[in-house]
C-alpha cells in the first residue's frame, strides 16, 4: 500500500497527464457522435448567450448595412409576389397550392461564427421554439449557407459551407449532371463538386445549382459558378472548382428552409430501403 | 502566496475574455494566405508560479483548454494541447534553468527572469503549443505544410502580443 502511495507520487502528474490526454483524444475522436452533441449542445447554452450580448452591442454599428440589404431583399420578395398571378394565369393545369407552400423560410440572425478553421459553424438566434429541426437547410439571400446540425431551445447549430463534414447535391444547370460540392480548405470561395463522369461536356462559367434531389434545399437554387476544371489522370471523374456566390464572411441574415414534406418523403425511403 | 494565487486566477479569467472576446474575432487573411491566428490564452500556463505542483499546473492547463474550446465549438482540441504543453513544461523549465538555479518564490515573467531567459522559454512553450493544436486540428499529417505554416506565422503573431503584454506589464510595476 504504502509502495502504491510512493508510485503516485512520484508519477502523479504523468498519469494525470495520460488520463487528461486520452479524454481529449476521446472528444475529439468522437466528433461526430452522442458525446459532441451533448457538448455543443450545453456549449450552446452558454456561450449563446453570451454571444448573444456581444452581437447586440456590435449590431449597432452595422445597422446601416443591414437595412440597406434588407430593402433590396424587400424589393426582390415584391418583385417575385408581383409575379405570382402571373404564373398562375400561364400554368393553371399545376397544383400550385401544394407546391408554392411546400417550403417555408424562417428568417434567423447569426450570433456566433467561425470561419478560419477548418471545420466551420454559425450559430443562430433561433432554436426549436421557432420550428427549427435539425436537418434543414440554411440560405442567405445569395446562395446556400449550410446545414442545421443540432438544435437547443433557443439556439441552433449550423455546419456552414467551409466544413469538411458536409456534402451537399448539387446539378448542372442545363445539362444535369449530379454530383457532390465538398470543401477541401484553403480559399474561402472555392467548393470542390466530386463525382462528375468525365463524357460530361461543361464549360467554364457554367452554373451550378442545388439539385433538389434531398429534402433539404428546393431545387434550382444558384449555387455558383464552374471557375476551373480538369481531369486527374486515372479517374473517371472530373475534378470542378466551383466559385461559390455567397460571401460567407458578409452573411447575417440567414432563413432556415423548412420542408413541409420531409418527413413524409424520409418515412416513404426509410420504409422502402429496409425491405 | 496569496497575492500569487489571486493574480494566476484573474490572469485565468482575463486572458480567456480577451482570447473569446478579441482574439478569435481577428483574422488577417490575404485571398489564399489564411495562416495567422492569435492564441495567446497559453500564457496562463507560462506564468504559473514556479513552485506549482506539476499535477496542479496539467489541471489548469485543461480547466482552461476546454474553456476555450467550449467557445471555439471544438471538443478536446485545445485541451488536448493545453495538458500537453502544461505537462512538457517542468521539461522547459530543467533545460533553462540559470547556473544558480531558480528563486522557487518567483512568477516566470519578463520582469522577473530577464530578456535573455525569457524569449526562449515563451517561445519553446508557443511553438510547442501551436505545433501540437494545428497538427490535432487538422488530424492527419496529410497535411503537413497547412500545419507547418500555420504553426509558424500563428506562432510569430502571438509571441509578439505576448511580448508587448508582459513588456507593459513590467514597465507598470
Amino acid at each position: 500500500m504504502q509502495n502504491l502511495l510512493l508510485l503516485l507520487a512520484k508519477y502523479g502528474s504523468w498519469i494525470l497527464f495520460v488520463i487528461l490526454e486520452v479524454f481529449c483524444f476521446y472528444l475529439i475522436t468522437n466528433y461526430n457522435s452522442k458525446q459532441e452533441k451533448i457538448f455543443i449542445h450545453s456549449a450552446n447554452l452558454i456561450s449563446g448567450q453570451f454571444n448573444n450580448r456581444i452581437n447586440t452591442l456590435s449590431d449597432y454599428f452595422k445597422l446601416k448595412d443591414q437595412n440597406d440589404s434588407l430593402r433590396v431583399e424587400n424589393a426582390k420578395l415584391l418583385q417575385q409576389i408581383l409575379n405570382i398571378p402571373e404564373l398562375a394565369l400561364s400554368e393553371e393545369k399545376v397544383k400550385k397550392d401544394t407546391f408554392l407552400n411546400k417550403f417555408e423560410l424562417i428568417p434567423a440572425n447569426i450570433c456566433s461564427k467561425t470561419l478560419h478553421l477548418r471545420n466551420n459553424h454559425f450559430t443562430i438566434c433561433k432554436g426549436e421554439k421557432d420550428g427549427i429541426k435539425p436537418g434543414m437547410g440554411v440560405l442567405s439571400k445569395n446562395g446556400i449557407v449550410g446545414i442545421v446540425k443540432d438544435v437547443s431551445e433557443n439556439y441552433a447549430h449550423i455546419l456552414n459551407l467551409l466544413n469538411s463534414q458536409i456534402r451537399i447535391s448539387a446539378i448542372i444547370k442545363d445539362k444535369e449532371y449530379h454530383g457532390n460540392l465538398v470543401w477541401k480548405g484553403k480559399n474561402h470561395k472555392i467548393l470542390h463538386l466530386e463525382a462528375i463522369p468525365k463524357h460530361a461536356n461543361i464549360e467554364v462559367g457554367d452554373e451550378i445549382i442545388t439539385s433538389g434531389y434531398s429534402t433539404i434545399f428546393p431545387k434550382g437554387f444558384d449555387v455558383g459558378k464552374v471557375m476551373n476544371f480538369s481531369i486527374p489522370s486515372g479517374s473517371n471523374n472530373y475534378e470542378i472548382e466551383v466559385e461559390i456566390n455567397n460571401d460567407l464572411y458578409t452573411v447575417h441574415t440567414l432563413y432556415v428552409v423548412s420542408n413541409r414534406y420531409a418527413d413524409e418523403q424520409l418515412q416513404l425511403e426509410k420504409e422502402n430501403s429496409d425491405e | 502566496m496569496n497575492r500569487q494565487v489571486l493574480n494566476s486566477c484573474i490572469l485565468f479569467i482575463v486572458a480567456i475574455f480577451l482570447q473569446v472576446l478579441i482574439f478569435k474575432r481577428i483574422n488577417l487573411s490575404f485571398g489564399d494566405f489564411d495562416y495567422f491566428h492569435f492564441i495567446i490564452f497559453p500564457i496562463i500556463i507560462i506564468s504559473l508560479p514556479l513552485k506549482t505542483p506539476r499535477s496542479l499546473v496539467i489541471i489548469i492547463g485543461f480547466l482552461s483548454g476546454i474553456c476555450i474550446d467550449m467557445f471555439y465549438d471544438s471538443p478536446g482540441i485545445h485541451a488536448s494541447a493545453a495538458v500537453f504543453v502544461a505537462f512538457i513544461r517542468p521539461i522547459i523549465l530543467r533545460f533553462l534553468e540559470p547556473y544558480e538555479g531558480y528563486k522557487i518564490d518567483l512568477n516566470p515573467t519578463l520582469k522577473n527572469m530577464g530578456f535573455n531567459w525569457y524569449l526562449p522559454y515563451i517561445s519553446s512553450m508557443l511553438f510547442i503549443y501551436m505545433f501540437f493544436y494545428f497538427s490535432v486540428e487538422a488530424f492527419s499529417f496529410v497535411y503537413y505544410f497547412d500545419i507547418l505554416m500555420r504553426t509558424i506565422f500563428s506562432f510569430i503573431a502571438s509571441v509578439i502580443i505576448l511580448l508587448i503584454y508582459e513588456i507593459i506589464a513590467s514597465a507598470r510595476s
